[in-house]
């Protein structure tokens, strides 16, 4: 039996009456437990092990201290997908994945169909830098443990934000330290996918490193935008993480916006979208 | 003005590199994002950088007017202006 029919049989999940109302809310209590859990680990990381890890390795570069700080959000995560597996909100191990990575630096794209993406390639590969919306680096906690990862402000499109990212990214790529950006900008929707941008395409050609696509698929839906943390499926979600063939800007010539499209079209095609209207990007 | 006008349509079109669009086909009134050339914030940043080298007219990346700034090679060229009449004021 593979994981996914052990996980997505309907045969758990009572039928009808009280039984199932038990059932369902004993999941939505778990899932709470989960999200305590995270914020409290947050916590523990920001206020405890950041500032011990930043202590213990203050005479490292920067960047060295940043990769160790990502290492225990790493240590963090792997310990909360293990604990909503056995919960059976959500299956997803992260081990066993393969994590070999190319020498001189890449640029992880995936699209975000769920809140989770970021802890769920975290906790694969560990060591990166993603970028995160200005709002979040000015929260409590969640701000420091960005700052502590150098993590990388973005902005809004209609500016200059962007093209200050790609920068800020080169350098980061420049230390030896990879990136991950979903080239939707933000979640996907429900079912489908955003026309992808070109900054991480951009990244990848004017550093001239791979880009590494990562498709992630989330059966049944849960956590997507707009969907409320309680609203969780029935039975236990299958997540899943695939690694498909890197490209490397050479084999386009250089051309972030033909790497872009190309790209776009690989994921497309792996989530059964259509082809993207390009007359009418949304 | 009329001649930074002139000169931001071919230089959007030489720094960016476009391909099917000729500078006296760019509407000055056009969106530059988006809908109308279809620009992006790192096609932004390219201009500004090339704007500061050329008229030695600064625009930071944090400046909150951006948004209005970069709204069409109209705007873009009305700010240009503006900031360079400011500086020669200010020597």
């Amino acid at each position: 039996m593979t994981v996914a029919e052990r996980y997505s049989s309907e045969d758990a999940v009572p039928a009808s009456g009280l039984l199932r109302r038990l059932f369902l809310f004993a999941r939505v209590v778990l899932a709470g437990t989960a999200f305590l859990g995270a914020w409290i680990g947050a916590g523990i990381l920001a206020m405890v092990l950041f500032p011990v890890s930043r202590l213990r390795h203050r005479r490292q570069p920067t960047i060295e201290r940043a990769a160790a700080c990502q290492r225990w959000m790493q240590r963090a995560f792997v310990l909360l997908f293990d604990y909503i597996r056995l919960c059976g909100l959500l299956h997803f191990n992260p081990r066993g994945l393969d994590t070999s990575t190319p020498a001189r630096g890449f640029v992880i794209v995936a699209n975000h169909p769920t809140l989770i993406d970021i802890a769920a390639v975290s906790a694969v590969f560990g060591r990166l830098v993603c970028v995160a919306k200005p709002l979040l680096f000015r929260a409590p906690i969640i701000g420091q443990i960005l700052r502590s990862c150098v993590y990388l402000e973005g902005g809004e499109m209609e500016g200059l934000a962007g093209g200050v990212v790609v920068n800020q990214a080169l350098d980061r790529i420049g230390q030896g330290m990879p990136m991950l950006v979903f080239p939707e900008g933000t979640r996907s929707p429900a079912g489908g996918m955003r026309r992808f941008r070109r900054g991480p395409f951009e990244i990848a050609c004017r550093a001239n490193v791979p880009v590494l696509p990562i498709l992630i698929r989330c059966e049944p839906a849960t956590l997507g935008k707009g969907t409320p943390w309680y609203d969780i499926p029935p039975r236990t979600a299958i997540f899943t993480v695939t690694r498909l063939p890197a490209i490397s800007p050479a084999s386009f010539g250089g051309d972030a916006g033909a790497m872009t499209e190309a790209c776009e079209a690989t994921f497309r095609q792996h989530l059964g979208l259509p082809a993207a209207d390009t007359r009418n990007p949304s | 003005m009329n001649d930074i006008l002139e000169e931001l349509k071919s230089m959007i079109v030489q720094t960016l590199m476009l391909k099917d669009v000729k500078p006296q086909e760019i509407d000055v009134d056009a969106p530059l994002f988006a809908d109308g050339l279809g620009l992006d914030s790192i096609d932004a940043l390219e201009l500004a950088v090339e704007i500061a080298r050329r008229y030695k007219v600064q625009i930071k990346s944090d400046d909150e007017r951006n948004r209005e700034i970069f709204r069409s090679v109209r705007t873009l060229a009305t700010f240009i202006a503006e900031e360079k009449s400011r500086m020669e004021r200010a020597q």
